[in-house]
């Protein structure tokens, strides 16, 4: 069973962190969302948007979870017997992704936070803050597709 | 396709002066030379704003209609002045005494929850001020001191009038002796009496009240008869609203700047060179003018003006929120909307999302109407609808359930061994091959850059520059490619690879310092020339998003599917199930959606443009109707 505890706790950093690291980065820029809509509430749905930003790297964290868990059949099978040589690889798989989007959601909830400000002082720019906000969340990408490379391995 | 645009001026004789603007405004081709002046004066902003409360209000009192769609001809649009101004003064009239009556009411409300425990004084309050020997005060104590203050009352001589009294206060009316008053009141205060000041009525309390209540129930009269009447004007509601349109085009006609000699008048301005005759066909069945084609100087910005097919012109607003080309330089837009259209169609990969983009998108556009970079926008998603529809084929998927098309159409044939399915990227190999056929993308894409580079630098005759940073970076690139697939036992001319990249680099290396003197600047030159190599590395890298954008709205989808799975067996299960499919795809959909959208947008901008194109040009903004609430005059007489 030590197999599958180590991948349990891969499901959990990947779910975990990548949750923490969107939800904080989802709040950062919705303070600055609600400051700028207590003015220009016409502004809803431009800054919603560059709300949501943040969120997608709690979606990969739970993306790669829900991956491991069917690996180890816990999601929609039998529960299969986990080496512990691979569950500690699903384990290791979980950390780019889990950490990554920790910090990556962070920062780019705070580069969201700006560019919700810039939409607020003119709103035409509004897509270009997007497209600098999705900078950020490259190198989550990045990680998550370390992540599925070394899940498919092991 | 960038069209030129000419620089013209047109004469007219001083009494035509404004028609010329009018017919300039109403054909909608000419960008002003100079930019509208001055702002609009405040009386003008007034009468806007009282058009558009007077909308607000009307429409307040009307049926909301979804999906409204107003066209007007152009001959009513431009006749109905003063009817509409009818309508406004008699709309404006009712809201004024809707007001008027709806304060009216507000006050007296107020005034009667003030009066209401005092309608047991039995004189009037005007009477109880100025009197000799004794003062009155009016006012309330807490209940629960009352015993002490009446005690403490009565030894001062003073005479307590209960008028009501509730929980929590004691409504009074004292009168105390001129001598001692002030002593009275110290005491009444210190033990929380509160003074009341009155209206100075010189009526009593109780018929104050009953007034009021009349005039109450006269305002709420006033506001139900104003009501109908407004209801009944609500029907003529798109009148006012065309009367906002037509007020505020009339107050940009006249901050047009126009040039005047002694006896003409003249205009300044671009046309595109392909609208220069319908213009002039335009502008001469309303007056008599001169048309003169002007020489544009060398430090004039020139507006571009872009001319694409149906598909393509869609895409120029993901182009113009980069920066709108450059009349002097390629539009960008023929080549990267097939390349959006293609790359949205993987990152978004299922059958399902693509009919939802399609069916979702047109109906937005054929109902709602919208106009401008909003339309665009939906154009582009409903279009891309299609390559989503295509990938989703390949990759088997229809809204995250395996689906092969080709198995289902040979079943109908008797052929069991048909499949459309390419590659899935969420099984086996799938993910792996997905990743390779991701950066051959980039690769690709980046090579039409180049390519793109070359020609545009080979139009300026900037030889070098299309040697240095184009053919260079083609011969790198393609030499690399041939070497990996002589590796992977392809293709056998791993060998031709690398005389190209020798080439390419040393191509980099000669021209990199091209102009600059001294050995060791070229030399530094050169080397920075190579180091970009590390660029085109990341710019390559950075595909591999397609896969994991087009896997994270796969695997989600599939674990959508998956818990509406687990939790179907019973009715109620069923039930649940479906609730869950359609929130969590409803979700999916509007994630991956937002992603292709932004990050599609980014592999053009900064992989894509970034070779080649330079933007900083001037959008063409021709001067016409600045519509709000109309969608659309028609010009064509009837």
């Amino acid at each position: 069973m030590t197999g599958l505890v180590y991948a349990l706790i891969g499901a959990a950093i990947s779910a975990g962190l990548g949750g923490i690291g969107s939800a904080m980065g989802v709040a950062i820029a919705g303070r600055a969302a609600s400051g700028v809509i207590s003015e220009k509430p016409e502004l809803f749905g431009r800054v919603l948007i560059l709300q949501a930003l943040p969120g997608t790297q709690g979606i990969y964290g739970f993306l790669l979870a829900v991956l491991i868990l069917v690996k180890v059949g816990l999601l929609g099978g039998t529960v299969v017997d986990v080496p512990v040589a691979q569950g500690m690889a699903l384990m290791a798989a979980a950390i780019p992704n889990g950490i990554v989007g920790l910090f990556s959601g962070i920062y780019q909830g705070k580069m969201a936070a700006s560019s919700i400000v810039l939409t607020a002082k003119r709103p035409s720019m509004s897509t270009r803050g997007l497209t600098m906000t999705a900078m950020v969340e490259t190198y989550a990408i990045l990680a998550l597709l370390v992540s599925i490379l070394m899940y498919m391995n092991a | 396709m960038i069209v030129p645009v000419k620089k013209i001026r047109l004469i007219a004789p001083n009494k035509d002066k404004d028609i010329l603007v009018r017919s300039i405004q109403r054909s909608g081709k000419m960008m002003l030379f100079n930019e509208l002046a001055g702002s609009i004066s405040s009386d003008d902003q007034q009468h806007l704003k009282r058009i558009e409360k007077n909308i607000v209000i009307l429409e307040k009192h009307r049926k909301k209609k979804f999906f409204e769609y107003h066209e007007v001809d152009i001959d009513q649009f431009n006749d109905s002045e003063q009817e509409a101004q009818n309508l406004l003064d008699t709309a404006d009239a009712l809201v004024v005494e809707n007001e008027a009556a709806t304060k009216e009411k507000e006050y007296a409300t107020k005034q009667i929850e003030l009066l209401t425990p005092y309608v047991n004084l039995s004189v009037a309050p005007a009477d109880l001020i100025g009197l000799n020997y004794v003062r009155t005060y009016v006012g309330y104590w807490p209940t629960q001191n009352a015993t002490v203050i009446t005690d403490k009352l009565s030894t001062k001589s003073a005479y307590v009038e209960t008028l009501l009294a509730d929980d929590v206060n004691q409504y009074v009316a004292v009168i105390a002796l001129s001598s001692n008053h002030q002593d009275v009141y110290d005491t009444m205060a210190a033990n929380g009496f509160v003074l009341e000041k009155l209206p100075e009525l010189t009526h009593l309390v109780a018929d104050e009240v009953a007034l009021l209540e009349e005039k109450i129930s006269t305002a709420a009269n006033t506001i139900e008869t104003n009501d109908v009447k407004l209801k009944e004007l609500s029907d003529s509601v798109n009148l006012l609203k065309m009367y906002y349109d037509y007020d505020y085009n009339k107050i940009l006609k006249q901050k047009v700047e126009v040039l005047a000699t002694e006896k003409t008048v003249y205009i300044e301005g671009w046309v595109a060179e392909d609208e220069l005759e319908a213009f002039g066909a335009e502008l001469s069945e309303m007056l008599a003018y001169d048309l003169e084609i002007l020489e544009s100087t060398e430090e004039e910005k020139v507006p571009t003006v872009t001319r694409n097919n149906r598909f393509v012109r869609q895409f120029e607003t993901i182009t113009n929120m980069f920066s709108v080309p450059d009349p002097n330089e390629i539009d960008p837009n023929p080549v990267m909307s097939v390349w959006y259209w293609f790359i949205f169609g993987i990152m978004m990969g299922d059958v399902g999302y693509g009919i939802v983009l399609i069916t979702l998108f047109s109906l937005f556009v054929k109902f709602k109407r919208p106009k401008g970079a909003l339309r665009q926008l939906a154009m582009i998603f409903a279009f891309s609808g299609v390559s989503a529809i295509i990938f989703g084929v390949i990759f088997g998927s229809f809204f995250g359930y395996s689906f092969d098309l080709f198995k289902i159409i040979g079943s109908l044939f008797g052929q069991t061994h048909w499949t459309s399915v390419v590659v899935n990227p969420m099984e086996g190999d799938g993910t792996l091959i997905m990743l390779v056929a991701s950066l051959v993308i980039g690769v690709l894409h980046i090579l039409n850059a180049l390519v793109l580079k070359v020609i545009l630098e080979f139009r300026r005759k900037n030889y070098v520059e299309a040697l240095n940073s184009g053919i260079s970076w083609i011969l790198i690139l393609l030499g690399i490619s041939l070497y990996v697939l002589d590796m992977i036992d392809l293709i056998p001319l791993g060998i031709v690879g690398l005389i190209m990249i020798g080439i390419g680099a040393v191509l980099i290396i000669i021209f990199s310092g091209y102009g600059k003197k001294g050995i060791f600047s070229k030399a530094v030159s050169a080397f920075g020339g190579l180091y970009g190599a590390s660029g085109y590395l990341s710019d390559i890298l950075s595909y591999s998003r397609i896969l994991a954008l087009s896997l994270s709205s796969g695997v989600i989808a599939f674990t959508m599917n998956m818990l509406a799975g687990m939790v179907s067996g019973s009715i109620i299960g069923y039930f649940f199930a479906m609730i869950i499919l359609i929130v969590g795809h409803f979700f999916n959909f509007a994630m991956g959606l937002l992603s292709a959208y932004v990050h599609d947008g980014r592999l053009q901008y900064l992989e894509f443009f970034g070779k080649f194109y330079e933007g900083d040009g001037l959008a063409f903004t021709p001067f016409t109707y600045d519509l709000k609430y109309i969608d659309k005059i028609n010009k064509e007489k009837k």
